[in-house]
């Protein structure tokens, strides 16, 4: 029986506990910025302040911010711990801002370090940013930035629409693709030149400082060249089917508007030879509604949704014409002839950049399905 | 003659060294001297000048044969060794010696035992509430009460040097295996133990070939369980002056099976099963993967719940393992004590008991909250179980998972998640695997296992228990 026991208990005792840590021993990282100057990498990153519940006082912030510097973001990273007490745990890392100075360049030591660092998870988000410290900014009700921001993130994209959270691992598949080009949303902060990095900031009903997540940036060949405004950002959901919900109000009468709640947007690209055809059909209630025509006339009913048609067209198209000038694929128009018109892309493929993505003929067809028009069939302003 | 007898009465008085409660009274029947002999502890004296006294007191011609049939006794029994004298006389029979090597062993037992009681450590919401007593007569008379058949089947035994406890295997001929019948009558007859006081004796000596922490017999002081078991196919063992009756082969799956279910919907039961599988599950594993995430695989647990760990960790500075440790014995202690003290203490027990497994030992940043919501549900979970075999069984494995949790993480849970079923694998109870009916997979048996079936569906019994496989024949009729 010993001599049965004596070898079980060494395969506990032996092996060391390699991989031990107490949860007080750990610094448990949640976001983490990087930024490159002067070919030195900076990495900043946001450390949750665990309080044990009864010492929650008011003065206590709820993450601290440490920083690194090295010629190595995995250098970087190790020098924080001479500021830090306690061991980097970036298991749990939630968002992954890269400063546009370092996006502007190739990113390809980030995705390099994070997919061989087997310690961190690649399911973060990703986000770009103008400025270090956009995750110092302390929120309400979640105040831990990152938290915050991840909220935000999902909210957007649930029921504006105007960006969709990427995370590392799109990041990675945009990045590894020929035929894509890379998109990842921008958070900057709503004021200038105000720090929010106090628990001040939330001591006001206004909150004095704010983030703000409403457009995306884009890439060519893995280099930042521009951004989009939040309309362009928003056709660029669309043509990508990363609608989950979104509104789009167009004016029918002279300053009077129309607004559809869009539940369902579907979107189909077919490639032909020498034209793009798109095909947009969406499903979706009247949420307001200031127009003459009667909802409850069958006759009109289709007038407006014509209009609606009309109006979603011309804007897609007026967006499309304005992101074509950047002379970037972000709608992987490439990638679809590549994997449906494989002839025509073996035409194209070298001087895509050159004429051809410029002068592409793109036509769109729209179709949008109203299903409910709301309790009240008229205008409401019946006095008129 | 008399000289004989004398020599014989001499001998007694000898080797009880002239113990006083051993009563001999000398009678004179005409010509005839008669000794009346009994144990005055044993016996009741009323029986005695009633009906023997009396009797003898009519007879004319004191003949053994005339004695023997003058008597009004309804149990008699003749004896002519010496041994058997003194047996029967420790077992409150009163003897008359007639001859040399012609007695008659009379009973005129008083009753010792207390009455038939409700149970009290088997609590059902539905079903019987006679439970065993003391005396194993009576045991019998309750389990053949519900079993009406010449086919109920016993085999005596007067066990322990000292003690002669008598000892019954019972069983249903023709149901139960009469492989197992005989084995366990070897093991019982290879019995040289100085006395048998209960019950337990015996389970300890014929358990000897499992060498699991888990129980392979049930105990039980329910009739209603005894004969639900003997129906099919099981063999139980009663000894006299216990309650407790051993129930043999039990598998696993018998753990998890009460009495109350019989009275529910097989639907409803079925959820009542998974819940107790879950909570057998629970209280084996909680405090090993609880060590496991927090000190090796902290990225699977969701960052707002690991944030609120930390912060509830922060303040305690001991390490997890230590932690639960402490919690762990902390709960035993209080579950032994509670066990043991006389219920008027219980009281103060749950004070001090919530005090330590609480609010104060958060307070004194002595452990963490969420130590203490894990250690409560382990307990709770563990105290679903009748059995209490069963209960110290899990508190082995539990302590295996915590090492396993504590040195390797939620590899170490998966190692020794693999002992736990390879370990129950290899267990037998009578040659019975005890993980049957899921391993071996016995299609009779699940129906009454995890999931119950109803009771018109289950229409088998165990193959691996015995050969009678048919226990119900009633027709479904959708009417």
């Amino acid at each position: 029986m010993i001599k049965k026991l004596i070898p079980i208990i060494f395969i506990f005792l032996l092996t060391g506990c390699y991989d031990y840590k107490e949860l007080n021993s750990i610094n448990i990282i949640s976001a983490s910025t990087i930024n490159k100057i002067d070919n030195n990498y900076i990495v900043t990153v946001e450390a949750i302040n665990p309080q044990a519940p009864e010492k929650m006082a008011i003065e206590s912030v709820p993450f601290i911010i440490y920083k690194g510097e090295g010629k190595s973001i995995q250098e970087a990273y190790r020098n924080i711990t001479t500021t830090s007490s306690r061991f980097l745990y970036s298991n749990h890392l939630q968002i992954l801002f890269i400063n546009e100075n370092l996006a502007k360049n190739d990113i390809e030591n980030i995705i390099d370090f994070y997919i061989r660092n087997p310690a961190i998870r690649t399911e973060f988000y990703v986000l770009i940013t103008k400025n270090d410290t956009i995750m110092n900014t302390i929120t309400p009700i979640n105040e831990l930035s990152a938290a915050s921001i991840k909220e935000n993130l999902n909210t957007n994209n649930k029921y504006l629409g105007t960006i969709s959270p990427i995370t590392f691992n799109d990041l990675t598949k945009m990045y590894l693709n020929k035929n894509e080009e890379i998109v990842i949303p921008v958070i900057e902060f709503e004021k200038n030149n105000i720090e929010g990095d106090s628990v001040d900031n939330t001591s006001t009903t206004v909150i004095k400082q704010n983030y703000m997540i409403n457009h995306y940036a884009i890439f060519k060949n893995n280099k930042l060249i521009n951004y989009l405004t939040p309309e362009e950002s928003k056709t660029y959901n669309i043509l990508n089917n990363k609608i989950n919900n979104t509104i789009l109000t167009y004016e029918c009468n002279e300053n009077k508007y129309i607004t559809l709640e869009v539940i369902k947007s579907e979107t189909k690209i077919t490639p032909k030879d020498n034209s793009i055809n798109i095909e947009i059909n969406m499903k979706g209630n009247i949420n307001e509604y200031n127009c003459d025509k009667s909802l409850s006339n069958k006759k009109e009913l289709q007038q407006i949704k014509k209009l609606l048609e009309d109006n979603l067209k011309k804007e897609i198209e007026t967006n499309i014409n304005n992101i074509k000038k950047y002379n970037t694929d972000i709608f992987n128009f490439k990638e679809l002839y590549y994997k449906y018109n494989y002839k025509t892309y073996k035409k194209i493929n070298t001087n895509w950049y050159k004429d051809i993505y410029k002068n592409l003929n793109i036509n769109i067809k729209t179709n949008i399905k109203i299903i409910e028009t709301g309790n009240n069939m008229e205008e409401i302003n019946e006095k008129s | 003659m008399v000289n004989l007898m004398k020599k014989i009465i001499k001998l007694l008085k000898k080797e009880t060294n002239n113990q006083s409660t051993i009563i001999i009274r000398k009678k004179k029947i005409l010509y005839k001297n008669i000794y009346i002999i009994f144990n005055e502890t044993l016996i009741s004296s009323e029986q005695i000048s009633n009906f023997i006294i009396r009797s003898l007191n009519k007879i004319k011609i004191p003949t053994y044969k005339n004695i023997k049939n003058k008597i009004s006794n309804f149990k008699y029994k003749e004896i002519s060794t010496y041994k058997d004298l003194s047996f029967y006389l420790n077992s409150g029979f009163t003897i008359i010696l007639y001859k040399k090597n012609k007695f008659l062993a009379l009973e005129t037992r008083k009753d010792l035992t207390r009455g038939v009681n409700t149970p009290t450590t088997e609590n059902a919401t539905r079903g019987p509430l006679d439970s065993f007593t003391e005396n194993i007569e009576n045991n019998l008379g309750l389990i053949k009460r519900r079993i009406k058949s010449n086919n109920l089947w016993t085999k005596d035994y007067n066990l322990g040097k000292y003690t002669n406890t008598k000892t019954s295997i019972i069983y249903l001929h023709g149901v139960a295996n009469e492989e197992i019948v005989e084995k366990i009558d070897k093991m019982i007859k290879k019995i040289d133990i100085d006395g048998i006081i209960s019950t337990g004796t015996i389970k300890n000596i014929i358990e000897k070939e499992n060498k699991s922490v888990l129980p392979n017999i049930l105990t039980t002081e329910k009739p209603h369980t005894v004969s639900k078991y003997l129906l099919d196919g099981h063999i139980a063992i009663g000894t006299d002056n216990d309650p407790f009756f051993l129930i043999l082969p039990i598998t696993i799956k018998d753990f998890f099976n009460y009495e109350d279910d019989d009275y529910t919907k097989s639907i409803n039961v079925t959820l009542t099963r998974i819940i107790r599988y879950i909570s057998f599950i629970i209280s084996i594993m909680t405090p090993g993967i609880y060590l496991a995430l927090t000190t090796y695989n902290q990225e699977i647990i969701p960052t707002e719940l690991l944030t609120s760990i930390a912060a509830q960790r922060e303040s305690v500075p001991f390490s997890a393992i230590v932690e639960a440790l402490m919690m762990i014995l902390a709960f035993d202690i209080l579950r032994e004590g509670d066990l043991k003290v006389p219920s008027f203490a219980n009281s103060t027990l749950s004070i001090v008991g919530a005090l330590i497994l609480g609010e104060a030992a958060v307070n004194a940043g002595i452990v963490s909250p969420i130590m203490i919501i894990v250690i409560a549900t382990t307990a709770i979970s563990s105290l679903t179980f009748q059995e209490p075999e069963i209960i110290y069984g899990i508190r082995w494995y539990r302590l295996i998972f915590m090492l396993g949790g504590c040195t390797l993480g939620i590899y170490g849970i998966l190692l020794t998640s693999i002992y736990l079923l390879v370990n129950l694998t290899t267990y037998t109870s009578f040659n019975i695997p005890y993980l049957s009916p899921y391993s071996p997979f016995i299609t009779n048996s699940i129906k009454n296992s995890i999931i119950k079936f109803p009771i018109l569906k289950d229409k088998k019994r165990n193959p691996e228990i015995t050969n009678n496989i048919i226990k119900n024949k009633t027709e479904e009729t959708y009417d």
